[in-house]
């Protein structure tokens, strides 16, 4: 099967210390599932030229899903820009990667095909109104992710001409970062 | 150095050493060559016990007959493969020959301290057993390549290093300041340090640190007037006419490239060429 954006490399940053949740977060199980399985999954139904899943070398991820490159950080403890940089050489040869966090479990198919197909830097809108992940870069972004250090993310860059995209839903973005949330989460699926 | 130093397993060079470290891995290395041969004298494959391999000799054919053949040896043995070979259904299609040692149980512990050194970038050796012409194997850290610049031919260079398996750490203006050096220390022996700046202020200190190293190649990008003034400059600032010798300018081996792409090929197309004759003067 060919793959929709066969140019485009996917990275799912699975490295996160976890410090305002009490134990392995990504493990965590949401309606049954491990939690990273849930942005996992969306990935792969979203049909990227290859999946990259950058985790904590220190840390092993329960159930490892098919079809997926692992890229092992063995400075996730410095936080953030270190995944984001193994992500993106690991991806480097693609014309365009898409970052993606794994503890949102509720991003879209819809979502993630609009940040590949969309030129240029493009951000997701968040309530907030900031410019956060999920995010797409084209290939001559990869140098100044690449810059990035400690807890900074993508979007503590000045990208001049970004794009920023409003996802479907506010819960898209959801993201799980304490138990709270995740048991908000669990109602949410409840809820439908 | 933001590259870890786990990057030494991207070395092709050094694949077959590190499998080689594992028990019950055989280890061919070519020890002679009679004509002329697409892989270098050294140049080594490891062989598993369930007969896959790590690194690459030739085509597929020399490699599963040398799979073949290390089972069937107690002890390190040298063959000969294709012209002058006793085997008259085995040729090699450039129609040379090579004396290849068969070694079923290399010195581990020889082959893991290499590895060890070559991690922390210092050149390695192992000692070939007898009945091999080539005494000694050398090992030398793999090439790495600090790039400092901006814009698209940065960009252009880290990709195509990349894409070419080179270790490039690029550094771009925004995370650097001006008139001052990078911090990030002078460049070993094995490291590259090359300067794409169209704004040649940003230059003068980050020449003045490699300067300080041991960097087998520092470039710049310019033409002759951003040369000249390069090189005045930097005689003010008080650097040795020696020295500044060691400055590459234009860099790369086509002239006056007229893009990023190219320039990018051009400069890395010299600068493996200069790391490659390092690595063949390493005995």
């Amino acid at each position: 099967m060919s793959e929709r954006f066969d140019r485009t490399g996917l990275i799912l940053l699975a490295s996160g210390q976890s410090k305002r949740f009490g134990g392995p977060k990504l493990d965590a199980l949401l309606g049954g599932r491990p939690l990273w399985h849930w942005a996992a999954e969306t990935c792969e139904r979203t049909g990227f030229g290859a999946r990259f899943l950058v985790l904590d070398k220190a840390r092993k991820l329960a159930g490892m899903r098919e079809k997926w490159v692992p890229i092992e950080n063995g400075e996730a403890a410095e936080g953030i820009a270190s995944s984001i940089r193994q992500g993106v050489r690991a991806a480097a040869n693609f014309d365009r990667v898409v970052l993606c966090l794994a503890d949102m479990p509720f991003v879209s198919v819809e979502h993630l095909g609009r940040l590949a197909a969309t030129d240029g830097v493009v951000f997701s809108r968040q309530a907030s109104g900031a410019a956060g992940v999920p995010a797409a870069f084209p290939n001559g972004a990869f140098v100044r992710l690449l810059s990035l250090r400690g807890d900074r993310g993508a979007g503590s860059l000045e990208w001049p001409d970004c794009k920023i995209l409003l996802p479907a839903s506010d819960r898209e973005l959801f993201d799980i970062d304490t138990e709270k949330a995740l048991n908000d989460a669990e109602a949410m699926i409840k809820g439908g | 150095m933001i590259l870890t130093a786990d990057d030494t397993r991207h070395d092709e060079d050094h694949a077959a050493l590190i499998a080689a470290c594992e028990p019950g891995v055989a280890l061919c290395t070519i020890v002679g060559i009679d004509g002329s041969f697409s892989r270098r004298l050294g140049a080594q494959l490891a062989i598993r016990s369930d007969g896959s391999v790590v690194g690459s000799l030739a085509d597929g054919c020399l490699e599963r007959q040398l799979a073949s053949d290390v089972r069937r040896i107690e002890g390190p043995k040298v063959v000969r493969y294709g012209a002058g070979s006793q085997m008259i259904d085995f040729r090699l299609p450039c129609g040379g020959g090579l004396d290849i040692l068969l070694d079923p149980a290399p010195d581990r512990t020889q082959a893991r301290r290499a590895v060890k050194l070559l991690k922390r970038r210092k050149a390695a050796k192992l000692a070939l057993p007898e009945p091999s012409p080539l005494k000694c194997r050398a090992y030398t850290p793999r090439l790495f390549v600090k790039v400092f610049g901006e814009g698209p031919e940065l960009d252009a260079f880290f990709r195509l290093g990349n894409a070419a398996g080179v270790a490039v750490e690029p550094f771009e203006k925004d995370q650097l300041t001006l008139g001052q050096s990078s911090g990030e220390g002078a460049g070993d022996r094995w490291t590259a340090i090359l300067l794409l700046f169209h704004d040649h202020e940003w230059e003068l200190p980050l020449l003045a640190e490699a300067l300080e190293g041991h960097a087998f190649y520092i470039g710049a990008q310019g033409g002759e007037n951003a040369r000249h003034n390069r090189t005045l400059a930097l005689l003010q600032a008080g650097c040795d006419e020696k020295e500044l010798a060691r400055i590459v300018s234009p860099v790369g081996l086509l002239p006056g490239c007229k893009s990023p792409a190219n320039l990018a090929l051009s400069a890395l197309t010299e600068i493996v060429g200069r790391y490659e004759t390092l690595r063949e003067r390493t005995v």
